[in-house]
């Protein structure tokens, strides 16, 4: 056996895993190769290497976090995978119901602000912006998703989504992130065609606890992020240029970043002594930064805001579209025995979660763009006279 | 007949009772969630997949039916929970890289002041385990996962072929590949003592 057939095979050498004739033919090689003997040492060390990796501390906050999970999770379910789990989804519609009156004028009411105000989930929940022409559209005229983000603390809307958490219920027992972040449920969006929207809309929608509350649901990862119905507040992604001339760019710029930490990235062009420096910042503390800076430099900014508003309409309409696919193929499954049938549905399944899961990011992110505002500060040497 | 301990608490914790269930998985936490740090990379993700898979397992209890031991039941669901997330990051295409030097302080002083060594070897040391790491990270996922299981959980071929659903042949393969390519870049950090030779007959060192 030459060196190409063993090196192939050191590795189970090493484990003690080739048959009788295959150690017969490496033991005789390696009798008389000095390289592969010295492959196999080497191997040898590394997977001493390996093992030797010492045992790292669990965070403390580790068992804390967990045991807060599975407290909120209710006992084990039974681990079924059909209807009471189907079942158990269809209580949920309830919270879906909301006049869709009501919901155009919640939307159109409030259109003229574009400054972001907590999003309170009390009566004034706001709900899905329909195409304001009030055009009927295909799907919301029935029903339109109620505010999902529900929970008894008012949101405000300049925190950005973070984490997508697994466990379902997370939140039932008071998550402590609520004041910042949205809530972080898992929430679908399950239109109800058939139950007559007698929902009032100052009901707050029951967020994510099934409200049979039969744990969590056994199937596969749960995938869906929450997701925020655009606010009819915040909408616009706001901005402001600002040239100043000053003595010493480099210095203001400095200042500058002092005040701003990481929120500030620079673009210089190398060579220049012009400076330009992009801010980022909270769409609540817009006003507040750009006045500083007209103070700082003297100088007024133009401002401006982008519209975000009917692409959060259309990114919003796609993410319920596809949900509401997915319930419905959800429901034909009830009671479903044939498992053909079943697999041909968890593969379209899966494959629609993939695509709301795509559909959700692209959302989020234009949420987060109208959560913040950008501003652009260029700052130009004073001239020698 | 009396039911073992683990028995009870497996009653109890099918019922709702969480503490019964930390009790079954207490001796376990600290090893799920190495397994998940040497698979993931960095402390966040592993606290994320190991709280996710003690989830799982909590949620699923009603399926266990006592033929294996909680433990192997539990390890199961355990790497498939770090699988999944591996494949769940490889769409994402996100790595975080664990500042495990500058973050972890803690754990750092405390690995030193562990040992008889004085500062400057114990020092040596976390950076030779943070180098092995690294160097693990490096590896393409269906290779980490068997080197992990293999050569850190120390599970035999058969099992890695089972609870990995690919047959002998493949872990075979896939182990020597990522053997190989650690010891490549273990040689490379000059990790590797290299053996020295003599030629038999005149008694000539070779350093190879």
């Amino acid at each position: 056996m030459n060196c190409d057939g063993v090196r192939g095979l050191l590795s189970a050498y090493v484990d003690g895993e080739l048959s009788a004739g295959e150690l017969l033919r490496v033991e005789q090689h390696l009798r008389r190769c000095h390289w592969c003997a010295d492959e196999v040492d080497a191997l040898r060390q590394a997977i001493a290497l390996v093992a030797s990796l010492e045992e790292v501390e669990v965070p403390a906050t580790f068992h804390v976090q967990l045991h807060e999970r599975l407290v909120a999770l209710g006992p084990p379910v039974q681990a079924v995978r059909t209807a009471p789990a189907h079942r158990a989804r269809r209580q949920d519609f309830r919270r879906w119901a909301v006049p869709a009156a009501a919901a155009a004028a919640l939307v159109i009411g409030v259109a003229g602000l574009n400054r972001i105000t907590p999003l309170s989930s009390g009566p004034n929940v706001p709900t899905v912006p329909i195409s304001s022409s009030a055009g009927p559209t295909e799907t919301p005229t029935k029903t339109n998703p109620a505010l999902v983000a529900t929970k008894e603390n008012p949101e405000s809307t300049g925190g950005t989504t973070t984490s997508n958490n697994p466990p379902e219920q997370q939140n039932a027992s008071g998550d402590p992130e609520s004041n910042q972040t949205p809530p972080v449920d898992n929430t679908e969006i399950q239109p109800n065609p058939t139950t007559p929207s007698n929902e009032p809309v100052d009901k707050p929608s029951v967020g994510e606890t099934n409200t049979n509350n039969k744990g969590p649901r056994v199937a596969s990862t749960s995938f869906t992020k929450n997701v925020n119905e655009p606010s009819a507040t915040t909408q616009k992604q706001l901005g402001a240029t600002l040239t100043a001339t000053v003595a010493d760019p480099s210095a203001t710029a400095a200042e500058l970043k002092k005040h701003f930490g990481s929120a500030v990235t620079e673009l210089r062009a190398p060579g220049s002594t012009v400076v330009k420096l992009q801010v980022t910042v909270a769409a609540s503390a817009f006003d507040t930064e750009l006045a500083y800076l007209q103070n700082a430099t003297g100088v007024q900014a133009e401002t401006y805001a982008n519209d975000l508003t009917d692409q959060m309409n259309d990114a919003y309409k796609k993410i319920y579209q596809l949900e509401q696919q997915r319930e419905q193929i959800e429901n034909s499954l009830t009671g479903e025995t044939d498992a053909a049938a079943i697999a041909l549905a968890e593969k379209n399944l899966k494959a629609l979660a993939e695509e709301a899961e795509a559909a959700k990011v692209d959302y989020q992110k234009l949420v987060d763009q109208s959560a913040s505002g950008i501003i652009e500060i260029t700052l130009k040497p004073n001239q020698v006279r | 007949m009396s039911k073992s301990l683990d028995e009870l608490l497996v009653e109890r914790a099918k019922k709702g009772d969480v503490e019964a269930f930390e009790q079954l998985i207490g001796q376990h936490q600290k090893t799920v969630f190495n397994i998940a740090y040497r698979l993931t990379g960095n402390h966040e993700d592993a606290s994320d997949v190991a709280q996710e898979a003690f989830i799982r397992a909590y949620s699923s209890l009603a399926e266990f039916r006592g033929d294996s031991s909680f433990a192997t039941w539990l390890y199961r669901i355990v790497n498939n929970a770090c699988l999944d997330e591996l494949r769940k990051r490889k769409r994402q295409r996100v790595t975080y890289i664990d500042e495990s030097v500058t973050m972890d302080d803690g754990e750092m002083s405390r690995q030193i002041a562990d040992t008889a060594d004085g500062p400057e070897q114990a020092l040596e040391r976390v950076e030779i385990q943070r180098a092995v790491q690294e160097s693990i990270n490096s590896l393409d996922d269906e290779y980490r996962v068997v080197l992990v299981m293999r050569d850190i959980q120390g599970y035999s071929y058969n099992e890695i072929a089972d609870t990995l659903g690919i047959n002998l042949g493949t872990v075979k393969s896939r182990l020597n590949r990522a053997r190989n390519a650690l010891k490549e870049k273990f040689g490379s950090l000059e990790l590797l003592t290299p053996r020295v030779v003599y030629s038999g007959r005149r008694g000539r060192i070779h350093e190879l």
